[in-house]
């Protein structure tokens, strides 16, 4: 594969026209916009995919669904916190901000999301099921995780601690990019590549 | 690169149709329809669901998401002719194994009580943290069968079975893995059902697809697996061939996070986008299991698609109306649906439908119907604007 551009989101990002979005969302797009921003997709845009990787999801935003339910009881919740707790909606929301038709698709993996995220995204390069690959990495750190880190073991990118932000790579067929076997910290990864 | 046809050489099911293949098409054959109340966590919205039987006493030490998709694994392994206890060095313990589930509920950690003593401040044990982090379905299997090859999990809301069979094929065709066991599973949970009557979509009744008084969908939970592989390593372990797995496709309408584009324009791209990996014409299509959720929405965009692109005889059903919507597993249900009316050239009715709607404009199946087909499609749709279709073939 190879490394077409690269972008990181951090937390708090203003994402302009996603006001709605949640943070896992903004830090989705913004990293995702940075990662394109020399390319113009304008032709073939069923041509580029999204991969979106991570070990969580966002989280934070479905425990403020469970304030909801607790709070406000099943009967009471709010369809706007639902429908951002689904795992993919950072995607979709890649998706509608850069305009792209292609295969779109958000993984959860305990142990090294980022490298099965590479490993599909050079499957389908291969196999032409897109020309470009936007593929995204992003986690969210939340209070019941940080206070259960403590307690259990959690696996990967998460054993030591948990990190916040988002890396985003953009990719096409080539060479400059070699799958390593194991991937410690995704950010650190997407910055060295 | 490989670019053999993949096979189907296994399929296991459980929803609200029955545990097994069998029970299932017997299910269908006799047009069992078997709603049901809440009665293993507490739930104050009174519509109707679709449960499996599996009882909450079953699932005390795991997710109810892992025991349904334990259910269906086992299934289609055991079809397939996959031992997972037999000694390394035999043929097919050497085979590159790897699982893709779709889900959604078993990708988050929706503990209440956990949730309710962390507000607390109080929390009396971790346990459920660490359910959660064993119950990531496809890493799980991986691991309690000492497979060799990847364990992913798709969590592409609602379109997640479907995708997991399409990263199967893919992992197949890049030589990733020799078979891989693809599918998905979801339970009922209170976090989606609290969520479906928040957004208002969630029937009073039977719900009702593809009908012009449609008003919603029904919740449902279970799991199916499908075993894909090339013909070359089902010859070593002699597992029969059930159906080919032609080709699959998806692409993003980039339109609304929970309506779907109304033009189709997402979904005509991953069918017209199958068809050309499979090098067929629409006009092959002999019928389409279609997502069929019975929203208004839904059913409009694919309804109206249908018609406009698929001759005026193609046999079109959904099959929500046995299983209800089961979210993370539908598209792999209906996958092994669409396999078992191939395998017995027969489709059901489309239940719940009684009134044709002047704006979809077709009838879908009304009868259950003995059919020679060759070719089926199954379309999957999806929260955020994903649309997914794969071909299957009979053989």
């Amino acid at each position: 594969m190879q490394l077409l551009g690269k972008g990181f989101a951090n937390k708090n990002e203003k994402v302009k026209n996603i006001r709605r979005a949640d943070n896992f969302a903004k830090m989705a797009v913004s990293a995702s916009t940075k990662a394109c921003a020399d390319f113009e997709f304008s032709n073939n845009k069923n041509s580029v995919s999204i991969i979106l990787a991570t070990q969580f999801g966002p989280h934070v935003t479905t425990f403020k669904f469970l304030d909801n339910l607790l709070d406000y009881s099943e009967i009471g919740v709010s369809p706007t916190i639902f429908s951002h707790s689904v795992h993919n909606a950072a995607a979709s929301y890649i998706a509608s901000t850069l305009g792209i038709i292609g295969q779109t698709l958000t993984i959860t993996s305990f142990i090294d999301p980022l490298k099965q995220g590479l490993i599909l995204a050079e499957a389908w390069l291969e196999t032409d099921q897109a020309k470009k690959i936007i593929l995204c990495y992003v986690e969210e750190e939340s209070g019941p995780f940080t206070q259960a880190h403590k307690h259990c073991t959690f696996p990967s990118y998460s054993y030591d601690k948990f990190r916040t932000g988002a890396a985003a790579i953009l990719l096409e067929k080539g060479n400059n990019i070699e799958i390593p076997a194991k991937i410690l910290n995704p950010f650190t990864y997407v910055e060295e590549i | 690169m490989n670019n053999d046809k993949i096979f189907i050489t296994g399929v296991g099911i459980i929803s609200a149709l029955g545990n097994s293949f069998a029970e299932t098409y017997k299910s269908l054959l006799t047009n069992q329809i078997n709603p049901d109340k809440i009665n293993f966590f507490d739930c104050n919205i009174n519509k109707p669901f679709f449960k499996t039987n599996l009882t909450d006493t079953q699932s005390s030490s795991q997710m109810r998401t892992k025991e349904l998709a334990d259910i269906a694994f086992f299934q289609a392994i055991d079809q397939a002719k996959i031992s997972t206890y037999s000694k390394p060095d035999t043929i097919h313990r050497k085979l590159k194994i790897g699982i893709c589930c779709g889900t959604t509920v078993a990708s988050q950690l929706n503990n209440i009580e956990f949730y309710k003593q962390f507000r607390e401040g109080a929390i009396k044990s971790y346990d459920p943290v660490k359910q959660y982090l064993a119950g990531n379905i496809s890493e799980s299997l991986v691991h309690e069968h000492n497979f060799s090859g990847p364990g992913l999990n798709v969590v592409n809301a609602c379109s997640s079975g479907s995708d997991a069979i399409g990263i199967g094929m893919s992992w197949i065709k890049k030589g990733i893995c020799d078979v891989v066991i693809a599918g998905g599973a979801d339970e009922l949970n209170i976090v989606p059902i609290a969520g479906f009557n928040s957004l208002g979509i969630l029937s009073d009744s039977l719900c009702k697809p593809f009908d012009k008084d449609r008003d919603g969908l029904n919740l449902g939970e279970g799991a199916a697996f499908l075993v894909l592989e090339k013909k070359s390593t089902a010859k070593i372990r002699k597992a029969e061939i059930l159906a080919e797995c032609c080709s699959y496709s998806t692409a993003a309408d980039a339109y609304h996070l929970t309506t779907p584009r109304p033009d189709g324009l997402g979904l005509s791209t991953a069918i017209e986008k199958a068809l050309l990996n499979a090098n067929l014409k629409k006009e092959d299509i002999d019928f389409i299991n279609a997502h069929g959720t019975a929203t208004k929405n839904n059913d409009a965009v694919e309804g109206q698609l249908f018609k406009k692109m698929f001759k005026s005889n193609t046999k079109i059903f959904s099959t929500k109306g046995y299983t209800g919507h089961t979210l993370g597993a539908a598209g792999a249900i209906d996958a092994v649906l669409t396999v078992l009316s191939l395998r017995k050239q027969w489709i059901p009715k489309n239940a719940g439908f009684t009134n044709e709607d002047p704006d979809i404009g077709f009838r879908p199946v009304s009868q259950p119907t003995n059919y020679n087909a060759k070719y089926a499609l199954s379309t999957s749709l999806a929260f955020g604007g994903q649309n997914s279709a794969i071909i299957f073939r009979r053989v």
